[in-house]
């Protein structure tokens, strides 16, 4: 269980690792689509760890990480066909940054660094835990982002033919506290929508995150020992 | 002791954390090896004292007698503080009641509105006094609360949120809602000024950051070509110096229905006292110039980079020129533009006030050589060709950032040691 849950905060790859920054930076201005980054990252993750902890004792040594690339690269343009059939909206929006789910260091640290050395089961179960931990980190800075920079929280997309999901207003909130400008409006700091806000809410965030986790009690390692 | 030497003896399976717990039960001394030290002199308790980065170093590298200067930082920020009350009253009066001095017919004449209620509640409730006021007070509680949680000693009486707080104040836009000056007071104290290190430690210059950030967060508000600053008047215009220049320039002289003439609405003599539009620091040249100076006689800032910035910007403002025959186009060679451009936008505030922020400017001359013209050049560039009206903004946080390499470049070479070229 420990493959599972040892992404979550002991080595959270966005907060922890610093891995897949770019993803969590550049689709992250709107919850719904840190959201379905999160869970297109996971999938991609959870089939090459498979794959690749199948193929590991027949892969040769020297030509592992073009062979790891191709078995992601093979998960990602599943991934951006159905996007494309299905979520026609999202697949605009977020537009090159599926394709470069491919090089997200996540899944090929992963590959190379558990997926290759490890038994499937394993392998599964760390792809697992990594890949929701990853949804969960960004589907978080998203909500941080969009509720401080525009007020709401869009958990909507467009499912084929239909509309699934509510969007979160906030606005009224904003304006009982008072930030509103001279003509009515809620006044939301849209530096955090702009990669500048991005950076300075990924740093705050992490800030936090490396605060909380300091604090923990240190693991006791048993594999150490053996 | 029989008991721990066993203890010792064993070795538990696996947990590190208890081999050393034992371990420092060992290091400590059982009961019995306790009784056996002999009761000396207790050893002083000395409080670990914080290194604060303004402390000088408690070594002496010369022997008395000393002269003591009596500066410290608590003097050095107060005494900047105080230099900047005077432009900050000008622009509080000013955009309050649209005060202003003009020199007609041989004497100094001066206008305000007439306020029907008291003018000391008008005063008091006007935006600009507001803005300036709370912007102080929010630094101040925002540094109190994060010395707190650092667990620090409380530093306010020592006068940087003060100043950070008047200065970010007097450069947003005095009809600018409350949220601005507290929003952007909270992050320039805790994000540009703590979370790099405290006093001392900022990489960038804490109020040009807060005022950036307001305009990247809110730049409907700070931008807004309408309602920017004051109308409370129908005859002065509410745009800003540079404002009314771009739009000059960008105009087509042969379409009926231009722009208008900026030095027809504001001339030298107005930009220098200050009866212009802009933020509420930035419009009086003269009181800054004054306090600058009183700055300069205590010996608190250099003469090099307000000088070489102003003289880029003077230089570079006059070879590229004014308002030419077309649109966009340029009359080289212009004395009124060159001048309009330095008495105008923050430059004079920036130059003095900002540029020579003792923390995020270089340490040598030849330094500050550099960075007083790199600043001139990309105020003027991003005035000319840039998207922005305003440029010294900008350019003094772009080139703060260069700042630890232009010290390294133009490190001095130590005493002694011989150059590359000249080794025998």
């Amino acid at each position: 269980m420990s493959d599972f849950s040892k992404g979550f905060i002991r080595e959270n790859p966005v907060f922890g690792l610093f891995l897949g920054l770019c993803p969590a930076l550049a689709v992250t201005n709107q919850a719904i689509n840190g959201l379905a980054m999160g869970v297109a990252t996971a999938f991609v993750l959870v089939g090459s760890n498979v794959v690749v902890s199948l193929l590991r004792n027949s892969v040769p040594s020297k030509i592992r990480i073009p062979a790891y690339i191709m078995i992601i690269a093979t998960f990602v343009t599943l991934v951006k066909f159905v996007m494309k059939a299905y979520a026609i909206d999202l697949y605009n929006t977020m537009g090159v940054f599926i394709s470069l789910i491919v090089v997200n260091c996540i899944i090929l640290g992963r590959a190379e660094g558990f997926a290759s050395k490890n038994g499937v089961g394993k392998s599964l179960m760390d792809g697992l835990g990594m890949g929701i931990a990853f949804t969960v980190s960004i589907t978080l800075l998203s909500v941080i982002r969009e509720v401080i920079g525009d007020s709401k929280m869009t958990f909507q997309m467009t499912l084929g033919d239909l509309t699934i999901g509510k969007v979160i207003d906030l606005s009224d909130f904003m304006r009982t506290i008072g930030l509103v400008d001279n003509t009515g409006e809620v006044a939301n700091l849209l530096i955090f929508i702009l990669p500048a806000g991005g950076f300075i809410a990924i740093g705050l965030v992490i800030g936090l995150f490396n605060r909380f986790k300091n604090q923990l009690p240190p693991l006791e390692d048993e594999e150490e020992e053996a | 002791m029989g008991d721990t030497e066993k203890d010792s003896g064993k070795k538990s399976p696996g947990n590190k954390l208890d081999k050393e717990g034992k371990e420092k039960k060992d290091s400590k001394g059982s009961k019995g090896s306790k009784q056996e030290k002999p009761k000396g002199p207790k050893p002083l308790k000395v409080k670990k004292q914080e290194h604060k980065v303004w402390d000088v170093p408690s070594y002496l590298v010369t022997s008395s007698p000393h002269v003591h200067n009596m500066d410290s930082v608590k003097k050095v920020m107060w005494t900047v503080f105080i230099a900047l009350v005077p432009a900050t009253l000008w622009g509080i009066f000013h955009f309050a009641f649209d005060f202003n001095i003009e020199y007609l017919a041989g004497s100094f004449q001066y206008d305000y509105k007439d306020i029907d209620n008291s003018w000391l509640g008008h005063l008091f409730t006007s935006s600009p006094f507001l803005n300036v006021v709370v912007s102080i007070i929010a630094c101040m509680a925002t540094e109190v609360m994060v010395n707190v949680s650092r667990k620090q000693k409380i530093s306010i009486m020592d006068g940087s949120a003060a100043l950070t707080g008047i200065l970010l104040g007097m450069i947003l836009p005095p009809e600018a809602p409350l949220f601005i000056p507290i929003i952007s007071s909270i992050f320039t104290i805790s994000v540009v000024k703590h979370l790099f290190g405290g006093l001392g430690g900022n990489f960038l210059n804490p109020a040009l950051a807060g005022r950036v950030f307001a305009m990247v967060a809110w730049p409907g508000i700070m931008y807004n070509q309408d309602n920017y600053l004051i109308s409370i008047t129908d005859t002065k215009t509410g745009a800003t110096a540079l404002e009314l220049m771009k739009k000059y320039i960008a105009s087509d002289p042969n379409v009926a229905g231009g722009n208008t003439d900026p030095h027809a609405v504001y001339s030298w003599s107005d930009q220098l006292i200050g009866n212009i539009g802009g933020s509420i620091g930035e419009v009086s040249g003269i009181l800054l110039l004054i306090g600058a100076i009183y700055l300069f006689i205590k010996k608190y800032i250099t003469w090099e980079i307000p000088v070489i910035y102003i003289a880029t910007v003077f230089i570079f403002s006059f070879i590229i020129g004014g308002k030419g025959l077309e649109a966009n186009s340029r009359t080289h060679f212009d004395l009124s533009y060159a001048l309009y451009q330095v008495l105008s936008g923050g430059l004079i505030l920036g130059a003095l006030y900002m540029a020579t922020d003792m923390v995020t400017c270089p340490l040598t001359s030849r330094g500050q050589l550099i960075f007083g013209v790199s600043l001139g050049l990309l105020t003027v560039f991003i005035r000319v060709y840039g998207g922005y009206p305003e440029g010294v903004a900008f350019s003094i946080l772009i080139l703060n950032l260069f700042t630890p390499l232009i010290d390294r470049v133009t490190m001095p070479r130590i005493f002694g040691h011989r150059s590359k070229k000249g080794t025998a």
